[in-house]
């Protein structure tokens, strides 16, 4: 706290010295009042329960400046003084929360509203009333003389007090060398200007012309330095002003009232434009910066390209790339050059996906799309070939000029995951698949010996038929040779499917007529179902048409379907273990099988949670086979649900769409 | 069929049934006696236990063979201790089919 009355004191006794230097000749005040901008910035920045040693040493300034006039005078003047200043910094407080900062119009209307504005009305009441008692003046004039004194005041040396000292304040940063010479040239341009608008000798024709010499100088410290430069700038120009017209020089006279007033106004109507010119900018500075900084913030490599493709910005991410790519004109490019003409460059250098980008690139810079994307492997020929996997997305600009945001992102990494994420969904839907098979191999070895039985019994009986007279019989060896290659064929069959279903491979998706899936299945669960003494029966309806998918994967799902069909009746009575399988079509669209059983039917909280992992109802069973079915008639794009039939049991339903939609296919 | 052809080979006179129920029904309507029955232990409608047991029921016996392609020993423990004739393994070959009808037979004879 004593370092800031240590600062305070000074400012506001030389403030106070200073405005007794010009004053309104009638009224007697004076015409810039330093000492309310040093109070109301002391106010604002410091905590309130030291206020009052500021407004004591506010008080002891004003009474050592002003020795000339009665103690009851200089006392009412500091009661106005000290309402300004309060007025004004609780206000700023509120509003702001915080330093108020000129950096915006809105804060900028605020400021004014409270600091240039109310606060100086206020004080301009109790200072004209005192003048008034004092009988030196009427109210009109002494109130408009002490309001004008403070809003200059306002307007131009608060914001510079609060500027500095947030500059005193901030950690202290290195100025970069043409930082310090641009405010050397700026310094020595506002003099200039201010000495030929001000200290000049009267009686010129281009007196007027010399006023406005300063204005291009604030308005270059504003675009430059913002609100801080700008109010610093402002300062220092009324400062001058008043200087020159106390001396003599410059187009006001001191002499009158309405003279002193009119040097006002000017200063005020210069200053708001001014400092509406570095809220602007300086909203426009920090809107550059927060830009500059979240490209920089960017993993992604991020380039902007005008509407004719040449690159205006780059992100460090992009640079980088740009720089390790010695030789790929694709990812070369960097700002000024041309990412189309690259684009060209690298199609005619057997580039296979910079076709796509440029196609794309040229489509949303001609605005025919507004989005493009794509994900394309790169083989990074200094990473020694590696491939890397890239998502980009280009996205116009909104401006009149056009233009797009071209964003490439590293992507490998994800991809990897996806694949790993793939091959152990095929794993596990694999295993789920032989755990099916587990529980059919004694059905299925049944399956196997039945045709093999006979085989051997049609063999035995060709041998005896030939040992015998009868062997002269072709016609009989003949139907017994048919049989047996019948037989052959029907376990061949059952071989080929149990291979194709314990195999581990790749998805492989082709036109499947509905009607060959039911009777793959049916053959597959036969033995399985008569040893479970449940009869299965289908209905394929006519006019299928035939679905896009899997086999060995959609006969996993019905396989499993059956399978969960026959274990929820397996306490049921045998005449009642009936399962329906049936497939028909919807809408000509769409495919529809439904595995319908006889059994007590699913209960109503495990209807929802089926199909999640590792629910089941089974003492034995894992809870994968629901799950992972799912998983398969998602990735076929279906769907697949269950309901509770009206009178007995549940029907598991699952819907995928027709390859081609109205068209019959036989597929074999 | 083939097991039709191979008992016609061996010199029998089979008659074929294509489930359990079809050759109850011919039972009742039919006079003629069966002497021997080959049936499987899994047939659409009723197991070869099954069977037994219903022919028991109704005091009709006959020599019963079982046929089956999953022979385990709870299975063939349930056959045996039912009563029943044989029990085959199959792929049946000529030589223990001709035994088992034989000693099925025997003590008919």
């Amino acid at each position: 706290m004593l370092r800031g009355l240590l600062l305070f004191a000074p400012i506001v006794l030389l403030g106070d010295l200073a405005g007794t230097r010009l004053l309104y000749p009638q009224v007697g005040a004076a015409v810039l009042f330093a000492p309310y901008a040093a109070l109301t910035a002391a106010l604002v920045l410091t905590p309130r329960r030291d206020w009052i040693w500021y407004v004591i040493v506010e008080i002891a300034a004003h009474l050592v400046a002003w020795p000339q006039w009665t103690l009851s005078w200089v006392l009412v003047a500091d009661v106005a003084n000290i309402a300004r200043g309060l007025t004004a910094a609780v206000l700023l407080r509120w509003a702001f929360a915080c330093t108020p900062r000129l950096d915006s119009i809105r804060a900028l209307a605020v400021f004014v509203g409270i600091a240039v504005l109310l606060a100086p009305a206020v004080g301009a009441v109790i200072g004209a009333t005192n003048v008034v008692v004092h009988g030196a003046s009427s109210f009109g004039p002494a109130w408009r003389a002490w309001f004008m004194s403070n809003a200059l005041t306002g307007l131009t040396l608060l914001p510079a007090f609060l500027a500095a000292l947030e500059i005193f304040r901030r950690p202290s940063r290195p100025i970069e060398h043409r930082r310090i010479l641009e405010i050397v040239l700026l310094v020595l341009a506002l003099g200039l200007t201010c000495v030929f608008a001000f200290l000049m000798p009267g009686g010129s024709r281009w007196r007027v012309a010399w006023l406005y010499a300063p204005v291009p100088v604030l308005i270059w410290a504003a675009l430059r330095f913002g609100w801080a430069g700008a109010s610093l700038a402002l300062s220092a120009t009324v400062i001058v002003a008043i200087w020159g017209t106390d001396r003599g020089t410059g187009p006001f006279v001191p002499s009158r009232d309405e003279d002193i007033l009119a040097l006002q106004f000017f200063v005020l109507l210069t200053a708001v434009p001014v400092l509406c010119v570095a809220a602007v900018g300086t909203a426009r500075q920090e809107a550059l910066q927060l830009f500059h900084n979240l490209l920089a913030s960017l993993e992604s490599q991020v380039a902007i390209v005008d509407g004719r493709g040449a690159v205006l910005a780059v992100n460090d991410s992009w640079r980088l790339v740009a720089e390790r790519a010695n030789t790929d004109s694709f990812n070369i490019v960097g700002p000024g050059d041309n990412y189309v003409r690259a684009c060209v460059a690298a199609v005619n250098a057997g580039n296979t996906h910079a076709l796509d980008v440029l196609n794309g690139l040229q489509r949303v810079l001609t605005r025919a799309d507004r989005r493009y994307e794509t994900e394309y492997d790169h083989v990074n020929q200094a990473q020694g070939g590696q491939v890397e996997r890239f998502a980009m997305t280009i996205e116009a600009l909104e401006r009149p000029d056009g233009g797009a945001v071209v964003v490439r992102t590293d992507v490998t990494g994800r991809r990897r995951a996806e694949l790993e994420i793939e091959e152990q969904r095929r794993e596990l839907s694999h295993l789920a698949r032989v755990t099916v098979l587990g529980q059919f191999s004694g059905a299925l070895a049944h399956e196997l010996k039945q045709p093999l039985a006979a085989i051997h019994s049609n063999a035995e009986a060709a041998i005896l038929s030939l040992k015998n007279a009868a062997a002269g019989d072709g016609l009989e060896l003949r139907a017994i040779l048919d049989d047996i290659l019948a037989d052959d064929r029907r376990a061949t069959q059952v071989i080929n499917r149990l291979s194709a279903l314990l195999q581990r491979g790749e998805t492989r998706m082709v036109l499947i007529a509905p009607g060959e899936l039911i009777d793959d299945v049916m053959d597959l669960s036969h033995g399985e179902a008569v040893s479970r003494r449940v009869t299965i029966s289908s209905e394929v309806a006519p006019g299928l048409p035939a679905i896009l998918g899997d086999r060995v994967q959609l006969q996993q799902v019905l396989l499993n379907l059956i399978l969960n069909a026959c274990d929820a009746m397996s306490g049921m009575p045998v005449p009642q273990r009936h399962l329906l399988l049936t497939v028909d079509a919807k809408d000509r669209h769409f495919v529809h099988f439904a595995v319908r059983d006889g059994g007590p039917g699913i209960a109503r909280e495990l209807l929802d949670r089926l199909f999640e992992p590792f629910v089941t109802t089974k003492a034995d069973g894992l809870g994968l086979g629901l799950s992972i079915s799912r998983t398969i008639v998602g990735a076929h794009g279906g769907r697949l649900w269950a309901e509770n039939n009206a009178d007995r049991g549940a029907t598991l339903h699952c819907i995928l769409a027709a390859a081609r939609p109205g068209v019959t296919v036989r597929v074999s | 069929m083939s097991l039709s052809r191979l008992c016609t080979a061996l010199g029998y006179t089979p008659v074929a049934f294509a489930s359990g129920r079809q050759f109850l029904e011919s039972l009742s309507a039919d006079t003629q006696r069966p002497d021997c029955l080959l049936v499987d232990a899994h047939m659409p409608d009723m197991t070869g236990l099954e069977l037994h047991h219903q022919l028991g029921r109704s005091g009709r016996r006959f020599p019963l063979i079982v046929m089956t392609a999953d022979d385990t020993v709870e299975v063939r423990q349930r056959y045996v201790d039912a009563g029943v004739s044989d029990y085959l393994s199959k792929p049946v070959d000529s030589a223990s089919l001709i035994g088992a009808i034989q000693r099925a037979l025997a003590p008919v004879k």
